[in-house]
This record gives structure tokens, sequence and C-alpha cells, in this order.
């Protein structure tokens, strides 16, 4: 028995393949910005955006906006919720593989 | 610095996942500017630990020592500055956290090993046509930026590490002295780091455009 529970589910707002992307990218830096996160995910800027407010709603990445110069620059950091959110995911994930072979 | 863990690449889609997390790790790297100044600061260091030698100017010496504890920093902040025109402008921005005390204790540590290690190697390998000190500090050094090599995802820093090594043996086989040995050790890793970091800076401005928008 691997004592996985089959009938628990992965946490839904990390488990988007977007989101999954942008908050795998937090989780080994300390912030990235939007046209980091734009690159990594290969999503358009509007998608982006609902994407990472998502995340933020949910507590598990911070935003802030400031300007470089005259340019804009929009950071994302992960907070402590949100590292131990998608350690969490990882271990369910884990879980699932070991459980399955 | 992350250990990037490949434990999760039976799950489909984990191999991006985990190739977007060595990208980001390995982002300070993208460009090659932290290779150029870093590698004009120590070869900068070695030539003046070289020069002190040729020229019997014990004052240079001491010069290589400052270089070395001032390049650094200084250094840290011309890629920043260089960064922010160049780089973060066309493909963003990554910040890093600073490292934690304990990671810094544990290279403090390991240096001082090191560096505590040289002396009775040296005394052993007396008489010997083998510089043993010279070949020591070119092996730590290469084995530093090899393990750099696999924590980033950049293969060249193998490449650099390979030639040190062998740099370092030529030296130490040649009889060379200690001071002058690393001297030219370093001189021959600063450049091989400017080289590598030139090349990698000409692929990158070559290959990310600044966006007409500048809008980030």
């Amino acid at each position: 028995m691997s004592g996985f529970a089959f009938d628990s589910d992965p946490d839904r707002v990390i488990h988007e393949p977007a989101r999954l992307k942008v908050m795998s990218v937090l989780a080994v830096v300390e912030s990235a910005d939007f046209v980091y996160l734009q690159r990594e995910t290969g999503l358009t800027g509007g998608n982006l955006s609902v994407q990472l407010t998502r995340l933020e709603e949910a507590g598990y990445i911070t935003i802030v906006k400031s300007f470089v110069g005259k340019v804009p620059r929009t950071l994302a950091s992960i907070t402590p919720v949100g590292s131990a959110a998608f350690a969490a995911y990882r271990r369910y994930l884990q879980g699932l593989l070991g459980a399955t072979g | 610095m992350f250990v990037v863990r490949d434990d999760m690449d039976g799950v489909s889609g984990m191999n991006d996942i985990t190739a977007a997390q060595r990208r980001a790790k390995g982002y300070w790297f993208v460009d090659g500017v932290a290779e150029m100044a870093g590698g004009t600061a120590i070869l900068l260091c070695g030539a003046l630990l070289w020069a002190a030698v040729v020229t019997g100017t014990e004052w240079l010496g001491m010069a290589a020592i400052a270089v070395l504890i001032a390049g650094f920093p200084v250094s840290a902040w011309i890629v920043r500055t260089v960064k922010g025109r160049i780089t973060y402008p066309r493909t963003g921005y990554v910040g890093y956290p600073s490292p934690s005390r304990a990671r810094m204790f544990a290279a403090g540590a390991i240096g001082f090993v090191v560096a505590g290690l040289l002396v009775p190697i040296q005394v052993a390998a007396r008489g010997g046509e083998v510089s043993a000190v010279v070949l020591v500090t070119g092996a730590a050094i290469a084995a530093s930026t090899a393990l750099r090599a696999w924590r980033t995802g950049a293969p060249r820093f193998y490449v650099v590490a390979a030639a040190l090594f062998v740099a370092a043996g030529i030296l130490a086989s040649n009889g060379t002295g200690i001071q002058e040995g690393i001297g030219l050790t370093l001189g021959f890793y600063g450049a091989t780091l400017m080289a590598s970091g030139t090349l990698t800076l000409m692929h990158y401005l070559r290959t990310n455009r600044l966006p007409e928008a500048a809008s980030r």
C-alpha cells in the first residue's frame, strides 16, 4: 500500500499548466518580472495577467508594480503560503507517481 | 542557491518545468556580462601577482589582494548597471535571494580548508618538479567552475574549467614558482572568462533584439 489517497485532488490553482510554470520559476528565484515570465510561459500579456492575478488572489504570489526610469515594471514573488502550496503540490505528484508506478 | 531536482521528470510536462527552473537559476549568466566583469577582475589580480614577481615590486602583490577584495563588489555593481540597460529590457529581470549565512559560512570554510591544505601539500612536494600549490589552486578553481556549469546548465563553464585545469597542469609541471604560477593561473582563468563572456554577449545580442515597445 502506498498510502496515496486517490480521491484527493491536486491544488487546482497550481495545477493549471501556465500557473504551474509561473510557480515553478518563482519557487527558485526571489522575483521575476512580467517580461521574463511572459517569455518563459509563452503566454500573451493578457493571459499572463489573468494567471498572475489568480495566483495573487490565492495568496501564492505578491505583485509589485514600479517604474525603472520611465518604464513600468511588474515584479512577481512567491509568498511563504505559495512556497508551502507548491511543495505540497510536488508531494502530491510524487505520491501519485509512487502509487501508480 | 537551490538545487534543481529531477525527480519529477516522470510526470508529463515536468521536463519543461525542470528546464524552466534551470533557466531561471542560470539567467544571471545568460548574457555573459557577469563573466566579463568577473573575468576582468580576476585577470587584473593575476596580472598584478605575476608582475610583482617578475619586477620584484612587492606592493603589486598587495594591490592584487586589494583588487581581489574590492574587485567583486565593484564588478557586481557594474554587472547590475549593464544588465539594467542591456538584459532586462530584452529578456526580463530575475532577482535572486542573497546567500544564506550557512551557505556563506560553508563557502568560507571550504576556502579556508583548501588554503590550509596548500602548505602541507607544497612541503610534501618539495624537491619535486611539479608545483603542487599551482596545480591544486587551478584544480580547485576548475572544480568550482564545473560546479557552476552543473548548477546553471551552462555547458560553456565546463570548457572553461577544463581549459583552466590543463593550463594549471602545464604551469605546475614547468616548475613555475608559487606566486608567479598562481598569478598566471588566475590570469588565464580571467582571460578565458572574458572570452567566454564576450562570445556569449555577442550571441545574446544577436538573438535578443530590443523590443520596440519598451513596456515591461
